[in-house]
């Protein structure tokens, strides 16, 4: 049982967005999904989800074509947080956590406010549960909609295996708010068994907190596999295109920790600049 | 659907619930005979074989069920029909400006009606008689539903209605409508132009219960069925993708809304001529009070745009007696300033 595409293409006006890749995300595990922009992390992530079709190839979802199940099973099985949203209306934070309950049509609200309770503490809003949703930070408001697709395969669906998949969760979001986001996602995927795919950006959070690695370049799947055996210096520098430094991670065992940037050039003349050093160095502090 | 109303919405339900019953029962008793709410329980109730204290005669039971009681009836279903559009449309477009009109219901009603009234003589004249009488809100609907499906079909392709361009279209659309509607007028005689421009000012001073059967079904099934919508409506907040990952089928939800919307607006239209201002104004009003959640907006609404409309129609049939004044000049004299004052006022936080 898993969530998984086969051989997926994707073409649009000639060109070809994403080229036979093929990628499955099992049940409580944390899979990152890395690649420069432009790569087709997000194409990828529209094929599994159904927003797009494939070219060519099939997704399926616990064993069954996606197109097989209905909309309501998909949404019970799998919950997607886009980069944004778009909300601009004043909901309560209870009521925009709510609405991830609408799938299972339990007609029964007090079993929904037990998930939106749930929920909103797996997320850490419990606080900001009246609180108007426009007044929120951005980072509150990530939360919230963290909060929300995580109710929304809180329940099991039907027994399958449920699986979440993140587009950028955290790029819009200070250091703390990052690692707090990925931390739930994590916590999450081990307590009830649920598969995540997160795409992101950020290779050392991407070392700290996923199971698996999938790089991505050019539409084309270039590695895939434990954190730690993906994590190769010489290709991250290809892929991204920036010199790569890996060590191991100072405080956790068995984890590692990527400096981007040529560092040695700048040590050289003593006088670090440049936004990509400082990316590094504040990557090693956190 | 009403259990997940908050404590807070749902008295405020109940609150606009009261206020209509207690404004339709005024406008039942106020005009030239003048009758107080306590006979005007009484007639009514005394079909039901209901005895009341207060004593009324044949002549004040007759003005009340034969000329008052249809228009207010009209007066209840067209507001809330305008209203709980306007609330459907402004969830549906993400935009607490949208109005049915957007989608081209109005104007192409307008045409529809233009057209009979201007060609009426020569174009329709073979038509039987009995239908000719029924021609211009005929025609109105007509034309609301062929305006409505041009722009769906429009901002369709490959089965999936875009929004954005689904409101390019009706703005399209409607301008073309509007240009048809302005040659028509051009081409119009004096007396055609006295009907159409009382048209295009709307009134609902042609309501009789034989006018009703035909519109009070549209209208009734979107007042009563568009509320059943309010969930996938809050999700379409979020983004229409955002709503089809929540499991909602969101270009089956667009189809059900705006035929539901044509049909209703189409009707009212087509009995009452154009009421500006009720579909933008009432959704907003209720917002601020009630917040954004479509399980509160769409019944208020419904609600408290049937209890305006009846106000409005008291004051359009009292302020200059013996004469009438069209309905659409009052609430768009109202609902103007009114909708000015929101914008300015509130205008932080509300998501404009």
């Amino acid at each position: 049982m898993n969530l998984c595409g086969n051989r997926l293409s994707y073409r649009i006006d000639g060109k070809t967005l994403l080229d036979d890749v093929s990628l499955g995300l099992a049940p409580g595990e944390l899979l990152a999904v890395l690649g420069p922009n432009g790569a087709g992390k997000t194409t990828l992530l529209k094929l599994l989800c159904g927003d797009l079709r494939p070219t060519s190839g099939e997704v399926l979802l616990n064993r069954r074509r996606l197109r097989k199940w209905s909309r309501l099973d998909i949404a019970r099985q799998r919950a997607v947080l886009p980069q944004q949203s778009s909300l601009s209306f004043p909901f309560d934070v209870r009521q925009v956590v709510d609405m991830g309950c609408a799938a299972h049509r339990r007609h029964i609200p007090a079993r929904d406010a037990e998930i939106v309770d749930a929920a909103m503490r797996a997320a850490d809003v419990t606080h900001l549960a009246e609180r108007n949703f426009l007044a929120l930070s951005g980072g509150e408001r990530q939360r919230v909609h963290l909060a929300r697709v995580l109710a929304q395969i809180w329940d099991d669906g039907n027994g399958n295996p449920r699986y979440l998949l993140l587009d950028e969760p955290t790029s819009a979001l200070d250091l703390a708010h990052k690692h707090q986001v990925l931390a739930i996602a994590r916590d999450r995927a081990k307590s009830a068994n649920i598969g995540v795919l997160a795409i992101l950006h950020d290779l050392n959070l991407a070392s700290v907190y996923a199971d698996r690695l999938a790089l991505i370049q050019d539409g084309r799947l270039v590695a895939c596999g434990e954190t730690d055996s993906v994590l190769d210096a010489t290709m991250l520098a290809s892929i991204f295109g920036v010199p790569m430094h890996i060590a191991p991670h100072p405080l956790i065992v068995g984890r590692k920790m990527i400096v981007s940037g040529s560092v040695a050039a700048d040590a050289s003349d003593g006088k670090p600049s440049g936004d990509h050093i400082k990316e590094g160095r504040c990557r090693v502090m956190a | 659907m009403l259990a997940r109303l908050k404590p807070r919405a749902a008295f405020g339900l109940f609150l606009l619930f009261v206020a209509l019953f207690m404004v339709a029962l005024m406008a039942l008793g106020i005009g030239p005979v003048m009758i107080s709410p306590g006979q005007v329980l009484a007639i009514l109730l005394e079909p039901l074989g209901i005895g009341l204290p207060w004593q009324f005669d044949a002549g004040q039971a007759a003005v009340v069920m034969q000329i008052r009681a249809p228009r207010i009836v009209m007066a209840i279903l067209v507001g809330a029909a305008l209203a709980v559009s306007g609330a459907a449309m402004q969830g549906l477009f993400r935009n607490p400006l949208a109005d049915p009109a957007l989608i081209g219901v109005s104007a192409g009603g307008a045409l529809g009606a233009v057209s009979v009234i201007v060609l009426g003589a020569g174009v329709f004249s073979f038509f039987d008689p009995l239908v000719s009488g029924g021609a211009v809100p005929l025609a109105a609907f007509t034309g609301s539903l062929i305006a409505t499906l041009v722009v769906k079909r429009l901002a369709t392709a490959e089965g999936r209605t875009d929004v954005a361009t689904l409101l390019l279209a009706g703005i399209a659309i409607q301008a073309i409508a509007m240009a048809g509607t302005g040659l028509l007028t051009f081409l119009a005689d004096d007396e055609q132009l006295r009907t159409l421009t009382f048209w295009t000012m709307g009134s609902l001073g042609g309501a009789t219960w034989q006018s009703l059967v035909f519109a009070a079904p549209l209208m009734l099934l979107a007042i009563v069925a568009i509320p059943f919508t309010a969930r996938a409506l809050n999700a379409m907040l979020l983004g229409e993708a955002e709503a089809g990952h929540l499991g909602f089928d969101t270009e089956r939800l667009k189809l059900i809304l705006i035929l539901m919307v044509a049909g209703a607006v189409g009707a009212a239209v087509a009995v009452s001529g154009i009421i500006g201002f009720v579909g933008l104004v009432v959704p907003h009003l209720l917002r601020l009070t009630l917040g954004p959640d479509h399980h509160a907006l769409l019944p208020g609404s419904a609600l408290l745009g049937a209890t305006l409309l009846l106000l409005a129609d008291l004051l359009a049939r009292t302020v200059v007696v013996p004469a009438e004044l069209p309905i659409g000049i009052i609430t768009a004299l109202v609902g103007g300033p009114f909708f000015i004052w929101l914008l300015t006022s509130r205008r932080r936080g509300m998501g404009l």
